[in-house]
């Protein structure tokens, strides 16, 4: 029978065992060493957030009550997605003696890198958490909001990651293009600037509307902020996640059985 | 349920790179042709009409020569590699003891490790507390459960790494070559496991060179003669068999390097034993 990208999902996540172990194994083992330990997962959001926030607040001339928290969201949900990117490109080629013994199943090496993206987010959050706490503008119940805007980002990474981690498998240049994408993708996304003050139709309101970290960071931050969320962003949202899905759908199909020859 | 193995005319294609070989040219040339080159593409046969019915019960031996493509096929058989022509059917829960000492995260402990080994195999976790008690103890590195990996030599990690393979009883063993590392009350204790192992297993594939391992543990050979099934039956005429083969490729070579030779007065560059 031919892989489908939706039974070994479903077949995954009902074994969370080994991908939950062994990316949790990952983060211990990766600060073990150090004497902050998992504080380190805090400190690099933090500082950037603080830092960089009150920086830029000035520059961009924006009131940091409303920048800082704005920076923070769009930030560590740029970060989750950046990692599960990165991580995917390589994860199958990382996992080739798990693989070659018969473990054919992908969607464990992939969820394994999105719970390892998924923790650090987490731990992240406290970071919004604080500036929404430290703005006198914002109410920091709104956090709650997550729940219901966050599965629809890790849907998309869902299939995003499969995709990459299957190309990554086959072509060792999807890294560095990916890494080189992600690197200008971060100055793209309205993360630092605000995006919304651009004329609807212009070609710079278009090359905002037209990417897709815009919307999915847009999903999750304006509810936190206290804004409606775009319908254009619903829209864009929906067509992303359904037609990302059943690409990958076709991927899988297709080519998951010659992963293990490719690596 | 019964265990059991059929293949019906099982092939594996597989495409390959070559990077472009460049004659001559200075130590400059050859540096700037390696960063430049383009690999190619090929495709090779690996495996081709593999045709075999294994049953319950079945010792197999894999014999074969290098490169004859017995890893591959028991890549096949764990399911890592689809075939691209014929079928396979695999009934029976398999366990592939191929590299033992892969997959460990080196900077985990021991504990960790075994943790990680051991879901990894898809034992569920509370099942696998149970286990690591006999591991370390089998492993003899019990002492050593809290330390990280990678302080352990590569005889240990083996040790580690074939007390976690061999800690459950599955339906069907795929075994790759027998493994000399490890001291010799490690190795003596191992095989008797081994055995023990084999016996409680409905199948077992065995890809050998070892052919006094192949005789005790095994009553069918299969031999593979440049991806093909070559002979399929009791393991005494398979190594019979295997023998004339590679006596009848020696002697092919042989005249083949004559002939190379023009008159054949230059010295043979065919060494009496090959494997």
């Amino acid at each position: 029978m031919d892989a489908s990208f939706n039974r070994h999902l479903v077949q995954s996540l009902h074994q969370p065992e080994f991908w939950g172990y062994s990316s949790w194994l990952d983060i211990v083992t990766k600060y073990r060493r150090t004497r902050l330990g998992l504080i380190w997962i805090l400190v690099p959001v933090a500082v950037f957030v603080g830092a960089i926030g009150s920086v830029y607040s000035r520059i961009m001339g924006h009131d940091p009550a409303f920048y800082i928290p704005y920076l923070a969201i769009g930030f560590t949900v740029w970060r989750f997605m950046v990692q599960c990117t990165n991580e995917s490109a390589s994860i199958l080629r990382g996992h080739k003696s798990f693989i070659m013994d018969g473990r054919t199943r992908l969607t464990d090496y992939v969820l394994r890198s999105i719970a390892k993206a998924f923790f650090y987010f987490i731990c992240a959050v406290l970071v919004i958490i604080g500036a929404l706490i430290w703005s006198p503008d914002m109410h920091w119940p709104r956090i709650f909001t997550l729940a219901l805007t966050f599965p629809i980002i890790v849907l998309n990474m869902a299939w995003w990651s499969t995709c990459v981690a299957v190309i990554g498998s086959r072509h060792a240049d999807t890294g560095e293009m990916i890494n080189t994408a992600l690197r200008f993708g971060m100055l793209l996304t309205p993360i630092l600037w605000v995006g919304d003050r651009f004329e609807a139709g212009s070609a710079f309101w278009w090359a905002v509307h037209i990417n897709p970290a815009y919307h999915l960071i847009n999903f999750v931050r304006a509810p936190i902020l206290g804004q409606a969320i775009d319908p254009i962003t619903i829209a864009y949202l929906a067509i992303l996640s359904i037609c990302g899905w059943l690409a990958t759908i076709w991927l899988y199909r297709r080519y998951a059985r010659f992963v293990p020859l490719w690596i | 349920m019964t265990a059991f193995i059929r293949a019906r005319g099982v092939g594996l294609e597989v495409p390959y790179y070559v990077q472009p070989e460049r004659q001559g040219g200075s130590w400059l040339g050859t540096l700037l042709s390696a960063a430049t080159a383009r690999p190619r593409r090929h495709f090779a046969t690996l495996l081709d009409e593999i045709t075999f019915d294994i049953e319950e019960g079945d010792r197999v031996a894999l014999i074969g020569s290098n490169g004859a493509g017995k890893t591959t096929l028991l890549r096949v058989l764990t399911g890592a590699f689809r075939p691209t022509r014929g079928s396979l059917d695999v009934y029976g829960s398999r366990q592939a003891l191929l590299n033992l000492s892969l997959g460990f995260n080196p900077e985990g402990t021991l504990h960790e490790n075994i943790y990680l080994r051991a879901t990894a195999m898809g034992i569920p976790a509370a099942k696998v507390r149970g286990l690591v008690d006999s591991i370390l103890d089998f492993s003899e590195l019990g002492h050593l459960a809290n330390r990280r990996l990678l302080t352990l030599s590569s005889g240990q990690r083996m040790r580690l790494g074939f007390a976690i393979s061999t800690s459950v009883q599955h339906d069907i063993m795929l075994l790759d070559e027998w493994f000399g590392a490890g001291d010799i009350s490690f190795v003596r204790k191992a095989r008797e496991r081994l055995v023990s192992r084999v016996e409680g297993s409905k199948i077992v594939v065995v890809a050998s060179h070892n052919t006094d391992l192949a005789k005790k543990l095994c009553n069918r050979g299969l031999v593979i003669r440049q991806g093909h099934v070559a002979f399929l039956g009791p393991i005494k005429d398979a190594l019979s068999e295997y023998k004339r083969i590679s006596e009848v490729d020696r002697a092919a070579r042989r005249a083949a390097a004559m002939a190379a030779d023009g008159e054949g007065g230059g010295q043979s560059s065919i060494v009496g034993r090959s494997d």
